[in-house]
């Protein structure tokens, strides 16, 4: 398990917005990120961030409070203490007031050239 | 010496004390067995045994889709090799296609004769099996293998680098006839998940559902007591996978998608 400094988050909604505040789960603990910018509505992109400064080992994405929310991609990136940091990328989902969608993966391998 | 006053006296004082004998004993009675007070015993409300807390969420999965592996083209061949996380594989990503858009799995060095890429890859000591899956070869490699794998992926990559770069065929006719439709591939796996996997695995609470099939490769999920289970790799591995290949001729990549990492109820924790 890896102690991050800062995650970054970039989510594109699909064809259904929501109206809710946008809120991350972070090892149990529900945040909303630090200075967002952008939108949740259809077609819009949510930007935001949050300084963790602690060790992740569950990091997911809630869904909105009432209705549901259809996003296409979501985009993170997150910042270690120690090494470079990393993006993942994820795909469509729907999500309603009884889940969250996550957002967690270790770092991946290095790659070298061959 | 007494009179008859005082024998009244002394038989009502007796009598007195009969009967506050008689009360100290009823009331000792009471006092053994709780009094109940009707009449001004607080009605309190039933107490709530679940106290109200925020909403426990299902944590679900979206696809994940591989950014940070992308090989960048400049108009060259580029490879880049990543060993997995237990090292028993790397993976080489090229910035070119190498079947088409479907995949082949060469489990030994025998069945990749008469194909002149796997056949060069094989001819790489220590390679023991290949998968070829669109612009991507995962390598195992024998075990006692002497070579590590930047040796072994950085001779593969040369091979295929002048193979491609030669411009000749990759790949036997057999293997580009045998490749499955994804229709054939979704129903034969559907077909061995309900007749043979889903049975042995119900034992211990497991579920394994088909999530998507891409051209002849399949995506799965192990869910139930598979998610997260200690044993959910060697399940797959040793046992899954044997039963996909064995129903299934020409299946190409078997991907787990589950995050076991979010199993609840795992079987073997």
């Amino acid at each position: 398990m890896a102690r991050i400094d800062r995650l970054e988050i970039r989510i594109q909604t699909g064809s259904q917005g929501s109206d809710s505040e946008v809120k991350f789960q972070f090892n149990g603990h529900t945040l909303p990120f630090d200075n967002p910018s952008g939108g949740t509505g259809a077609g819009e992109v949510f930007e935001g961030a949050f300084d963790l400064m602690s060790v992740a080992h569950a990091v997911a994405l809630n869904g909105p409070e009432s209705g549901e929310w259809a996003i296409d991609k979501i985009a993170v990136t997150y910042h270690p203490s120690m090494g470079d940091p990393w993006d993942l990328c994820w795909g469509p989902v729907l999500l309603d007031a009884t889940n969250a969608v996550n957002l967690w993966a270790e770092a991946p391998t290095p790659t070298f050239d061959v | 010496m007494s009179s008859p006053e005082d024998k009244t006296e002394i038989g009502d004082v007796k009598a007195i004390l009969e009967e506050l004998e008689a009360e100290l004993a009823t009331e000792e009675k009471a006092v053994a067995k709780p009094r109940r007070f009707k009449s001004w015993s607080p009605e309190l409300p039933t107490p709530d045994p679940k106290p109200a807390g925020p909403v426990e969420r299902a944590i679900i999965q979206a696809p994940l889709i591989q950014t940070v592996t992308s090989v960048e083209d400049d108009g060259g061949i580029r490879i880049k090799a990543q060993v997995s996380r237990d090292g028993m594989e790397c993976t080489l990503m090229v910035n070119r296609t190498i079947l088409g858009d479907a995949a082949w799995w060469f489990p030994t060095p025998d069945l990749g004769e008469g194909s002149p890429l796997p056949e060069a890859i094989f001819a790489v000591e220590g390679v023991l099996s290949l998968l070829v899956d669109d612009s991507t070869l995962v390598l195992s490699r024998s075990r006692g293998a002497l070579s590590s794998w930047e040796e072994i992926a950085t001779e593969v990559g040369a091979r295929v680098r002048e193979m491609l770069g030669a411009g000749d065929s990759l790949f036997s006719e057999a293997i580009q006839e045998g490749i499955p439709t994804a229709e054939e591939v979704s129903a034969g796996i559907q077909h061995v998940l309900d007749t043979e996997v889903n049975p042995g695995v119900a034992a211990h609470e497991g579920l394994i559902t088909l999530e998507r099939v891409r051209n002849n490769s399949v995506y799965i999920q192990m869910g139930g007591g598979c998610q997260g289970c200690s044993a959910a790799d060697l399940t797959l591995k040793q046992g899954i996978h044997g039963a996909f290949r064995s129903a299934i001729p020409g299946l190409g990549g078997i991907y787990d998608e589950t995050d076991h990492a979010a199993g609840v109820n795992p079987y073997y924790s």
